[in-house]
């Protein structure tokens, strides 16, 4: 029985020990100056121990759940294993740092919190994962010491995740009381019977701290700041990674636990949905600094997600969700591999440099969802969930919202190629970011030829 | 056979892309043999064309998610003529115009033929949305970067808005629909009924899309703003076929699919036709832009063609068609003119002409024809067209008809009376030096215009032939 267990999590098992390895190393080598000399070392040996633990999650066929079933391990969960350890591979490829070692650390230390946290079975559990993950972010968003900004979006993002941690846990209590367990799938059968008012004051608490992880209406107010003050390949990861493994519990408790109570949340999902949507719209139309508004796009496309989950169209959000990672791989490894920080930055690239100015264009267009590029295709599935769950008047609110999403996209290409040329530099600071950017918009523009993978992938997921 | 069609821009495009961006000429050549070879790839589906067979020809089906067809009927079959014949002329007629980033704009206009064609010969609702939008795209880079002034940021923002706001709705309709119904074939979809109520839901979000891309009166202030900055081959492709996107969509799908709506809102569109034809007409009158001109006076001409489209008989529709058509050579041929006096003159404001007769002699033969032709002059295409459309008005509504006509004096008005400025009086030498008239390209490219003109008015038998059994079909 317990020897079982150990080997069902043998990946997990390999990537916590490796990264304490690492950082045995670390204390070791780097004590002394120079103390950039680990950098290198350090990324290659993580990306390493990412690539590893990657190959063997695909490797592993032994599922089950473990530790007085605290995690589950199915197909399911191991699919966003490794979803998660992809993102991370590309954020770590896209780390340009060169002066602190332990971000790579950090990074992988958070990817195993949130592998824990996507095979969670039990609050506990749950909760646990989800704060080893938190407090690497907290100190991920503050690596830059030097810079007031960075200290500034680590320190609220640790209030507020501390404060959306708190309402976690009282929402986790409050179901305790309810129902007397803290395993999720005893939640699902007591609720059948019955959902006395702390179950449903429990319920919506923990949805504060979700929606809060997910950068959601109406807990998204970090997240401009958060994203502008990190360094721009943590603030990548914080836009590639955590999503998908918030996605996967959320989608795992909306479809067992709570999903006897489905009037009840859907109403607080749609309203956060049609929220982020409209702030997220509303809110990159000011915007000069590319991040900030990136941030703000992100909360939009997480509305767009949330309705998806609104409407228990699990498919639509994974699916959503997949083509959101590639657009914001591409996204980041734009921004990383040339270094530009405003939009006015941006003026006159599409002039001197057309191959560059037309890929990015057509990143932007797919977000703001033209077809047939593949940011279309996202929005056109969450619009047919809307509409097949009789949501007209939300369905109308998104797309009104995709038109104004539009503007702030095609003021970049406007920028981008319609003003005059002022500045002709753009050298590229890392080679690694312009290949991913290639890559992920090659995949946007080529994606409607044969979707059928990923609409399998995501269909796959949703069959839990 | 419309495989070829859609794919060979493509591989035009795949050449073009390990060209040196230095060897322009050789860019320019490659795109215009492209374009040729699309437009005889195109004359040769007219030839094979079986004006008796009812339904679609040439059907092809393409497996996507879920089958996809393509096919061609009377309807569809000039509008992929017009397509790749624009884009050829267009490429040859901006053969020195066009100096800064000449592979790009090849492959821009590569690009739009082929969405163009599959826009015109999908037979499937979601694909006809895809294509239809992503026409945006080449457009919207066409006007911001080889537009002409700085307004060209505004103008192509509001040729995208509009027409994004607009088609949204139309998603959410064809969402419903493929939620309801399980299928966006359009072969399916015609044998299906809808309650009247959810026909009036559905037409009207069409509608939105459809009426923007006309544009109808409300919805048209974009369109002189595109087709100021635009430059001269995309103001020549968005009049002689962006805009029949729209009259396309609601011949191809709002009148078909919803024919209880199409009827219910029949005084509606005739209101919203006539008052297109008279105001904007008026309108043509008070402007100073060459370019403006004719964009406004397109306007008008596509009044006349949803006044014919919901006349529910034969004559009107195909009147309606028949000035699609015309429309198509007409005003392409207009903005060309404009771009041959731009390309010189470097501007568009009508103060600035008068008198090219005695310096541009054969110019003025050429602007003369084209302004004739575009107020429906007897013997040329608009002529046949705005005849049949306003016979079919009459059938169904007298004083439609009447109130319509009055838009064809106008149309004179604002035509006789442009040549007049620009052509006569005493040449301005102080503002305008050194002349030359048509070079032997522009005649070159005017010459199949006008041969299309009169072809279609002195005899449209031919063109109305393959369109005959579709309207026949449609108003049964």
């Amino acid at each position: 029985m317990f020897i079982n267990d150990w080997k069902v999590v043998g990946p997990e098992l390999f990537l916590g020990i490796a990264v304490q390895l690492l950082v045995v190393l670390g204390v070791w080598y780097g004590s002394r100056p120079p103390y950039s000399v680990l950098v290198r070392p350090i990324k290659a040996l993580s990306l390493l121990t990412t690539g590893l633990t990657l190959w063997l999650i695909a490797r592993s066929d032994i599922y089950g759940t473990v530790w007085n079933e605290s995690f589950s391990f199915n197909e399911n969960a191991r699919t966003i294993h490794m979803w998660i350890l992809v993102g991370c591979l590309v954020s770590l490829a896209l780390a340009n740092n060169k002066t602190v070692y332990e971000n790579s650390l950090f990074m992988l230390f958070s990817a195993l919190g949130m592998i824990g946290l996507a095979a969670s079975q039990d609050f506990l559990a749950f909760y646990l994962t989800l704060e080893l993950q938190s407090f690497c972010f907290y100190i991920l968003a503050a690596t830059r010491r030097t810079s007031q900004y960075s200290t500034e979006s680590g320190l609220k993002y640790f209030i507020l995740g501390a404060i959306a941690s708190g309402f976690l846990l009282f929402g986790g209590s409050l179901l305790y009381g309810a129902t007397g367990s803290l395993c999720f799938s005893d939640w699902m059968l007591l609720s059948q019977v019955e959902t006395p008012m702390f179950f449903t004051l429990g319920m919506v608490f923990f949805f504060v701290g979700l929606l809060f992880k997910l950068s959601a209406f109406p807990f998204h107010v970090w997240t401009p700041d958060v994203y502008e003050g990190a360094p721009t390949f943590i603030t990548a990861f914080f836009a590639l990674v955590p999503k998908i493994a918030v996605l996967g519990l959320f989608f795992k408790l909306l479809s067992t636990s709570f999903y006897s109570s489905l009037e009840l949340w859907q109403p607080i999902l749609v309203t956060a949905a049609v929220g982020s949507m409209l702030i997220g719209a509303l809110g990159a139309l000011g915007q000069q600094r590319l991040k900030r508004l990136f941030a703000y796009s992100t909360i939009a496309h997480v509305g767009f997600i949330l309705l998806g989950l609104a409407t228990c169209a699990w498919d639509t959000s994974f699916f959503y969700l997949a083509l959101y990672f590639v657009m914001t791989i591409a996204t980041f490894s734009f921004l990383l591999s040339f270094g530009y920080r405003n939009v006015s930055e941006l003026a006159g690239v599409g002039r001197t440099n057309p191959a560059l100015g037309i890929s990015f264009a057509l990143l932007l267009f797919s977000m703001a969802g033209v077809p047939p590029l593949a940011g279309f295709f996202g929005k056109y599935k969450v619009f047919e969930a809307a509409v097949s769950a009789q949501m007209y008047s939300v369905a109308l609110v998104a797309v009104v919202t995709s038109v104004i999403g539009g503007v702030y996209y095609l003021r970049i290409i406007k920028t981008m190629f319609f003003a005059k040329v002022e500045d002709v530099a753009s050298p590229v600071t890392s080679p690694m970011a312009t290949y991913l950017f290639s890559a992920s918009v090659g995949f946007l523009v080529f994606f409607w030829l044969y979707p059928g993978p990923v609409y399998f992938f995501a269909e796959m997921l949703s069959l839990s | 056979m419309i495989s070829n069609l859609i794919v060979l821009p493509w591989l035009g495009i795949l050449v073009l892309a390990f060209i040196p961006s230095r060897n322009t000429d050789l860019i320019r050549k490659i795109g215009a043999g492209t374009a040729a070879l699309c437009f005889v790839l195109s004359l040769q589906l007219w030839v094979l064309f079986d004006n008796q067979a009812v339904g679609f020809q040439f059907v092809e089906v393409k497996t996507w998610m879920f089958p996809v067809y393509f096919g061609i009927d009377g309807i569809s079959l000039f509008f992929v003529l017009l397509t790749t014949f624009l884009i050829f002329l267009c490429i040859v007629a901006t053969w020195e115009s066009i100096q800064t980033h000449v592979k790009a704009y090849m492959i821009a206009f590569l690009v739009m033929g082929s969405f163009l064609v599959c826009v015109f010969t999908v037979l499937d609702l979601l694909f006809f949305y895809i294509f239809f939008e992503s026409v945006l795209i080449p457009m919207f880079l066409m006007i911001g970067i080889w537009g002409s002034r700085a307004r060209k940021g505004r103008a192509a923002y509001l040729f995208f808005f509009y027409t994004l706001l607009g088609s949204l709705f139309m998603l959410l309709a064809i969402l419903t629909i493929a939620f309801e119904t399980g299928t966006t074939d359009y072969q399916v979809l015609l044998t299906t009924t809808w309650s009247e109520s959810r026909q009036i839901f559905l037409w009207v979000a069409f509608f939105a899309s459809f009426a923007v891309k006309v544009p109808m009166v409300p919805f048209h202030i974009w369109l002189p703003e595109a087709h100021v900055e635009a430059p001269t081959a995309g103001s020549v492709m968005l009049a002689g076929v962006l805009l029949k996107l729209g009259t396309y969509g609601f011949i191809r799908f709002s009148i078909p699919l919803f024919p209880e709506a199409s009827a219910y809102f029949t005084p509606f569109m005739f209101t919203m036709s006539i008052v297109a034809i008279v105001y904007t007409s008026l309108t043509t009158l008070r402007q100073g832009d060459l370019k403006k001109i004719i964009a406004y006076s397109s306007v008008a001409h596509m009044g006349f063609v949803t006044l014919g489209l919901f006349t529910g008989n034969v004559v009107g529709l195909e009147g309606a068609m028949m000035i699609m058509l015309s429309h198509g050579w007409v005003s392409s041929a207009l903005f060309l003119c404009v771009g041959v006096l731009y390309d010189r003159y470097h501007t568009r404001l009508v103060k600035y002409y008068q008198g090219l007769t005695q310096a541009m002699p054969l110019f003025a033969i050429v602007f003369t024809f084209f302004s004739m032709a575009n107020l429906g002059f007897p013997g040329t295409s608009s002529f046949a067209g705005e005849f049949m459309s306003l016979a079919g008005a009459f059938e169904a509504n007298v004083t439609v008809a009447i109130l319509a006509a009055i838009g064809t004096v106008l149309g004179a008005a604002y035509s006789v009376w442009l040549c007049n400025r620009v052509l006569f009086g005493p040449l301005q030498t102080e503002v305008l030096s050194g002349y030359s008239d048509l070079v032997r390209r522009e005649a070159a490219v005017f010459a199949p215009l006008i041969f299309m003109t009169l072809w279609m008015g002195i005899y449209p038998e031919v063109f109305l032939q393959p369109i005959h059994l579709s309207i026949l079909y449609l108003c049964a």
